[in-house]
């Protein structure tokens, strides 16, 4: 009997011992190397290595830990690994193509709860926060962001003398200046100046300001009116080249006015190493892409969201870190620097600072805090359910060939909407 | 009976059979889990994996030894329930829940791919099942459950990994196999349960059918012992005619015999020799006295009569009146019996004890006055009989004593005897089931 006591009081000795022992809290962060929208870049752990340093200096109980060197292409299979071995990282960057999967399977954190208690959403743009949320729900929150912009080749227009467009430009205005540009420069007989290179039906159906898609993604609002306008206004476009299909390559030779082109691109081509390399024959500048009108009418963003794992065994903590990553203005504030995107964050964007280091990089540019922040505000995330990817890349493919075909545009679609219904609702 | 033993013990072995047989299963379910998830993971398949999957799986090592960890404690329940087999109803009920329990728990963790083990948590429930509503309740509970608990019908209400996209991830050939491994161990087990009930309700048909044969061996029994009483009876009764036919012969009929032989004599004397006459008329009347006298110890000992006509208390106060009424003793009767129903023997017995007291006291105690208690206590029945005479210090048991000591003996009583203080009997009886009769 006084064995087995004996055996149990240092049972319960052990025990004490061991859950008072100081040790350290290991969180796993999971990022991927370079940048999320394939541009190069160099400094992609400088921002998140400052975060980790600033955090471990405030709980210094807690380590961090991540796995450097994943590509972006390899990240998504990853990380898929790591959530089907169930070690997944506490907190992990999540691609915009793995958003609407994850949130469906609910290995992400729904982390309403904690923004309500813990932050002002209306700090953030909304259409970066957005791109976070899964059926009204927010799972996941805007680390970067990135909108698109219209590219326009400032050579060009001036050569045929015509003025650089505003920032509140129409689809009609593209559109004119598209026709007028596009012609026979050298007499050959053959066009070799053009409109617009990869303007494709999205972008319109952006510049529309059309859903798509019911809340849910159980319906397809395809056949009505404004999608067929859209789809129109791009073959009109598509038109007027003339059967010849453009080429990255024409594009960088400056035959091509307008391109839709990421900020992210904007940021890396436009200062001194890559603009000699990538566009040096020309002048270059990018405005707010066109709308069906004034006051209608978004541009894409993409954003990179940052989430934490439902299955973490420290979420407080890592919700603490990933609030440090996405909600921290003076980090935002870096993050302009080392990175190409831009800030959720309105007050870092709308800053002093990030208008400086725009401007520097920029030198002459039409892309100014106004044109950022009125670019931020008309934005809009894709549609968030977990279909989305399958399904728009499935209509790609349809409405593309529908276009390059000429097909009838009615029929077509009032055909793939019953498909793309029905793929929904299996 | 050995026929009932051997469907006994078939049951438990198939019970036994059906405990490792799911062992088998829940390991080869976590295993296929563990196994597919590497396999999907070296494949470089695990995006594409998360894409055909409705919600997130578990960590696929929880799964495995999870399960196989719950199952060994419903295994050490079950066998802890058959070798302690006499519970509490509560308690049965109480490990019936406790193992329901952990099988759902079991079948959640493998993603409700399979439920067979609610069938051997049934066998076990019915196995110790006694016909209550509480477990009919609990089996048909575990039916419910048993047809809820399934991926397809649960998957709507609960997040959850769909089981069969594990097997879909292997190449063609293995998932196959793998199918075919499950169906055969899905349906073995099914089969199993089926040859359990099936035996389950033969053993249960059998025992009915015995104990109906026991009854009816119990009544004929019954009925051969009623004859045989009825023939003990017969010669009881025969045996008593020739006692009192003896009786009569040796009493009276000797005293009669005796006394028409004197007659006879003091008819032949009575004119030569007066003188004689009388005196053998005195002889004479000697003679019939004592021939009054054995015709009344004749009738004392058929007194048990007085038994059958007014009852056990009845037959002690007619008793004690006779005996007051012809001596100055004085006897308290105090009858504190309610609502008893002894035995013949046992009144025949207490009732000669008093009459040996009674006689007894007034013979050699030269006592005046008797109290006799009748009482019962802790299931003991008690007599005491006390008189004031003069008791004595040495007990000499004599015939009297000691034919009561074995009388009392023969229905397991016994008897103290203490001359301390006047002459103290106690008889103590214990009663016997089915004397109460309130």
């Amino acid at each position: 009997m006084n064995k087995i006591i004996k055996i149990i009081l240092i049972i319960v000795v052990l025990l004490i011992g061991l859950i008072c022992y100081p040790k350290k809290i290991v969180l796993t962060i999971g990022i991927f190397a370079g940048s999320n929208w394939d541009v190069p870049s160099s400094e992609s752990y400088t921002l998140i290595d400052e975060a980790i340093a600033l955090f471990e200096e405030k709980y210094p109980n807690v380590e961090i830990q991540y796995e450097s060197g994943i590509l972006k292409d390899d990240y998504s299979s990853w990380l898929a690994d790591k959530m089907l071995a169930g070690d997944e990282p506490d907190v992990f960057m999540v691609l915009n193509s793995d958003f609407n999967t994850f949130s469906s399977l609910g290995v992400l954190e729904n982390l309403t709860s904690y923004i309500e208690s813990d932050i002002n959403t209306s700090f953030y743009y909304e259409s970066a926060l957005e791109a976070g949320s899964y059926q009204d729900e927010q799972y996941a929150l805007p680390y970067e962001c990135n909108p698109t912009l219209m590219f326009v080749n400032k050579t060009l227009l001036e050569k045929e003398g015509i003025d650089i467009p505003d920032n509140d430009w129409t689809l009609d205005d593209f559109y004119n200046i598209c026709k007028q540009i596009t012609k026979d420069s050298d007499g050959d007989g053959i066009i070799d100046q053009y409109g617009v290179y990869s303007y494709d039906w999205l972008d319109a159906i952006y510049a529309y300001g059309i859903d798509l898609f019911d809340e849910d993604g159980t319906t397809c609002y395809l056949n009505q009116t404004s999608v067929k306008e859209a789809i129109s206004f791009v073959q009109k476009l598509i038109d007027l080249n003339q059967n010849q299909n453009l080429t990255s390559d024409q594009f960088d030779k400056g035959q091509i006015a307008f391109s839709p082109m990421t900020l992210a691109e904007y940021r890396t081509y436009k200062p001194y190493p890559w603009r000699i390399k990538k566009y040096s024959q020309f002048e270059w500048d990018c405005v707010k892409m066109p709308s069906s009108s004034t006051s209608t009418g978004y541009s894409e963003i993409s954003t990179t969201l940052i989430s934490m794992s439902s299955r973490s065994t420290h979420k407080t903590l890592a919700w603490e870190f990933l609030k440090l990553l996405t909600y921290d203005t003076s980090l935002q504030q870096n993050l302009i620097q080392y990175s190409q995107g831009i800030s959720a964050l309105k007050t870092v964007t709308q800053s002093d600072e990030t208008i400086q280091i725009i401007s520097e990089e920029a030198g002459d540019s039409l892309v100014n805090l106004s044109l950022l922040d009125e670019v931020m505000e008309s934005t809009r995330s894709s549609s968030q359910f977990k279909k989305y990817e399958s399904v728009i890349s499935s209509l790609d493919t349809s409405i593309s060939s529908m276009i390059n075909n000429g097909d009838d545009i009615d029929l077509s679609l009032a055909a793939l909407q019953k498909e793309i219904n029905q793929t929904l609702n299996e | 009976m050995i026929r009932i033993r051997n469907y006994h013990k078939t049951i438990i072995t198939l019970h036994i059979l059906m405990i490792y047989f799911n062992l088998l299963i829940v390991i080869f379910y976590g295993g296929v889990y563990l196994l597919s998830t590497r396999y999907i993971i070296q494949n470089e398949m695990s995006r594409a994996f998360l894409d055909k999957l409705t919600y997130i799986p578990h960590h696929p090592l929880y799964v495995f030894f999870g399960s196989i960890i719950l199952y060994g404690i419903l295994m050490l329940i079950i066998y802890y329930r058959h070798t302690h087999k006499n519970f509490r109803e509560q308690w049965n009920i109480i490990y019936s829940c406790l193992e329901v329990f952990l099988c759902f728990i079991l079948i959640y963790l493998l993603y409700m791919g399979y439920n067979g083990v609610i069938l051997l948590v049934f066998c076990d429930c019915i196995l110790y099942m006694r016909e209550d509503k509480s477990t009919m309740g609990m089996l048909v509970g575990l039916v419910i459950i048993y047809l809820l608990s399934n991926y397809d019908v649960f998957s709507p209400f609960v997040h959850m990994t769909d089981p069969d996209a594990y097997f879909e991830a292997f190449s063609s050939s293995l998932r196959g196999l793998l199918m075919i491994s499950r169906n055969i161990l899905e349906t073995m087990n099914i089969l199993l349960f089926i040859c359990f009930i099936i035996l389950y309700i033969g053993n249960q048909i059998e025992e009915n059918e015995n104990i109906a044969k026991e009854l009816d061996m119990i009544n004929q029994v019954n009925q051969e012992l009623r004859n045989y009483a009825a023939i003990t009876e017969k010669i009881g009764e025969d045996n008593e005619r020739k006692r009192l036919a003896r009786e009569i012969h040796d009493t009276l009929g000797h005293a009669l015999t005796g006394i028409a032989a004197g007659v006879d004599a003091c008819i032949a004397m009575i004119d030569i020799d007066p003188k004689a006459t009388k005196q053998q008329l005195i002889v004479i009347s000697k003679v019939v006295r004592q021939g009054i006298g054995d015709v009344r110890n004749s009738l004392n000992k058929l007194r048990p009569g007085a038994l059958e006509e007014h009852g056990f208390q009845g037959a002690i106060e007619s008793m004690i009146e006779e005996f007051t009424s012809v001596s100055d003793l004085k006897i308290d009767f105090n009858y504190t019996l309610e609502h008893v129903d002894f035995e013949n023997t046992k009144e025949d017995v207490l009732f000669r004890a008093i009459q040996e007291s009674i006689t007894n006291s007034s013979r050699h105690g030269h006592a005046t006055h008797i109290q006799i208690d009748i009482y019962q206590q802790d299931n003991t029945l008690y007599l005491k009989i006390k008189d004031n005479g003069c008791g004595c210090d040495d007990i000499i048991q004599g015939y009297g004593l000691k034919q009561m000591r074995e009388r009392i003996g023969m229905i397991n009583g016994e008897v103290y005897y203490d001359g301390s203080d006047g002459f103290l009997t106690t008889i103590k009886i214990p009663m016997q089931r089915g004397e109460n009769c309130d």
